[in-house]
């Protein structure tokens, strides 16, 4: 398998695992009425232009909410990037693309920054 | 609808995203006391649903990311707070990227090392719009926010026009020998042309240049939420000589990469909101995987016209609320 299919594969299926967490936390949302703040209280606010209160990124009890749910969702689908990116970067390298592969390692690394920087 | 029977991991995500609004539904049918605001808060997380799908194939085709049409169309007709669309926005522009790069990759349509070197540049860049954009929303103010859309949607027209007035040169653009960073990187590639039935090979050129102009995509399209495959392409097809149909497939994968940390300080800050965004991203991901699908199989030519008319529309509501801003027109 390719350096790109392999890439391409990884971050399809965590694609697909990231909406089916969406997708059970839409429904614990909508049907249950876990979410974070009341959903009608939450769509009033969006409704007449507000924004809501930051996301507790650190808080546990946040991900057991419609809201966390699908946070973690949307966290697993853009994530799996980070492995997608690593489980490409030896066959570039053994190819001889190494400063492809070492651009690849940054943008790795970048991502993962960011989102330490988020939960701190 | 051959695809479905192909991918049925997408049928099933389909099945149950119907199976999951239509049991909210009946949810919401069965609580009379709540179903009005219950129902009114349904129709519109499928009404969303419904419109991502739609977008996503366009923008897939296209290849100009989702963002730059959802953006638009929500703050020109929705009171919704600015931060909060362009972070939704990113989500859309990301998403069918995320999921029709595996398809597109199989195809050899995208080069993986082109999207690793473009995407250094685009995540950078993206990254600082999108902090710029909470530092600078007090600085600036609403004029100076209507400003730089203006003189964006003024670059998309330029675009356009550049896109019109360019025949089939750029289509298969002719390959030269490369020099400075792209020579040392020797980016020599090439894909499967379908409605050709031969190969197409490319060398990637100007790639110094090229850096520059990802980070002032990045920059933009993370700042304003539109994430930035409406400039990838230009700057790929006639920056970089890369084929048109190649840099429309490319745009995408490298959109889903370069918006990946842009997309993280939006969070933080509360901008993005979990159920308002969920049936947006499902939708780009069901249409992103029928988009890819259907881009190997789409002429060139469809692909600029689609391109075209994206960039001139987008352009027009860009200036539009640009000079709205300024108190130019009401």
């Amino acid at each position: 398998m390719s350096a790109g299919k392999n890439y391409g594969t990884v971050l399809y299926w965590g694609t697909m695992l990231g909406s089916v967490i969406v997708l059970l936390g839409s429904l614990m949302g909508l049907m249950l009425g876990l979410s974070w703040m009341p959903l009608q209280q939450q769509y009033d606010l969006l409704l007449s232009g507000q924004q809501l209160a930051s996301v507790p990124l650190a808080q546990w009890r946040y991900y057991a909410s419609a809201d966390g749910v699908i946070l973690i969702g949307l966290g697993c689908a853009i994530l799996s990037l980070v492995p997608a990116i690593l489980g490409s970067l030896p066959r570039l390298w053994r190819s001889g693309a190494r400063l492809v592969a070492v651009c690849g390692l940054l943008n790795a690394a970048l991502i993962l920054g960011a989102v330490a920087s988020a939960i701190n | 609808m051959g695809v479905l029977v192909r991918v049925p991991e997408l049928t099933l995500l389909i099945v149950l995203s119907l199976a999951c609004y239509a049991a909210s539904a009946i949810f919401a049918l069965a609580q009379p006391d709540a179903a009005v605001s219950l129902g009114s808060i349904l129709t519109l997380t499928v009404a969303s649903f419904v419109l991502s799908l739609v977008i996503a194939i366009v923008a897939v085709v296209a290849g100009i990311g989702g963002g730059v049409i959802f953006t638009p169309i929500v703050l020109g007709f929705t009171s919704l707070d600015t931060l909060v669309v362009r972070a939704t926005g990113l989500v859309v522009a990301m998403f069918s990227g995320l999921i029709s790069a595996a398809p597109l990759l199989k195809q050899g349509l995208v080069d993986i090392r082109l999207v690793y070197v473009c995407a250094l540049p685009t995540i950078i860049g993206g990254l600082g719009g999108a902090v710029a954009a909470f530092q600078l929303a007090s600085i600036m103010g609403p004029s100076g926010d209507a400003l730089v859309r203006l003189l964006l949607g003024l670059l998309l027209l330029m675009v356009a026009l550049i896109f019109v007035r360019g025949g089939r040169r750029h289509d298969y653009p002719q390959a030269k020998p490369a020099t400075g960073v792209a020579a040392i990187l020797a980016l020599d590639m090439s894909y499967y042309e379908v409605s050709l039935q031969s190969q197409v090979s490319y060398k990637i050129r100007r790639l110094g240049w090229a850096m520059g102009l990802f980070v002032v995509v990045g920059f933009v399209g993370g700042f304003f939420g539109l994430g930035g495959g409406w400039a990838m392409v230009p700057v790929l097809n006639l920056v970089m000589a890369v084929p048109l149909k190649a840099a429309a497939a490319s745009s995408g994968v490298l959109l889903a990469l370069g918006n990946a940390a842009a997309i993280w300080p939006y969070i933080v800050y509360g901008a993005l909101v979990p159920l308002l965004v969920a049936p947006w991203m499902l939708g780009q991901v069901i249409g992103g995987v029928l988009g890819a699908h259907l881009l190997s199989r789409v002429k060139v030519a469809v692909v600029r016209r689609l391109l075209i008319v994206m960039l001139c529309l987008t352009a027009i509501k860009l200036i539009h609320r640009g000079l709205q801003g300024l108190g130019v027109v009401p």
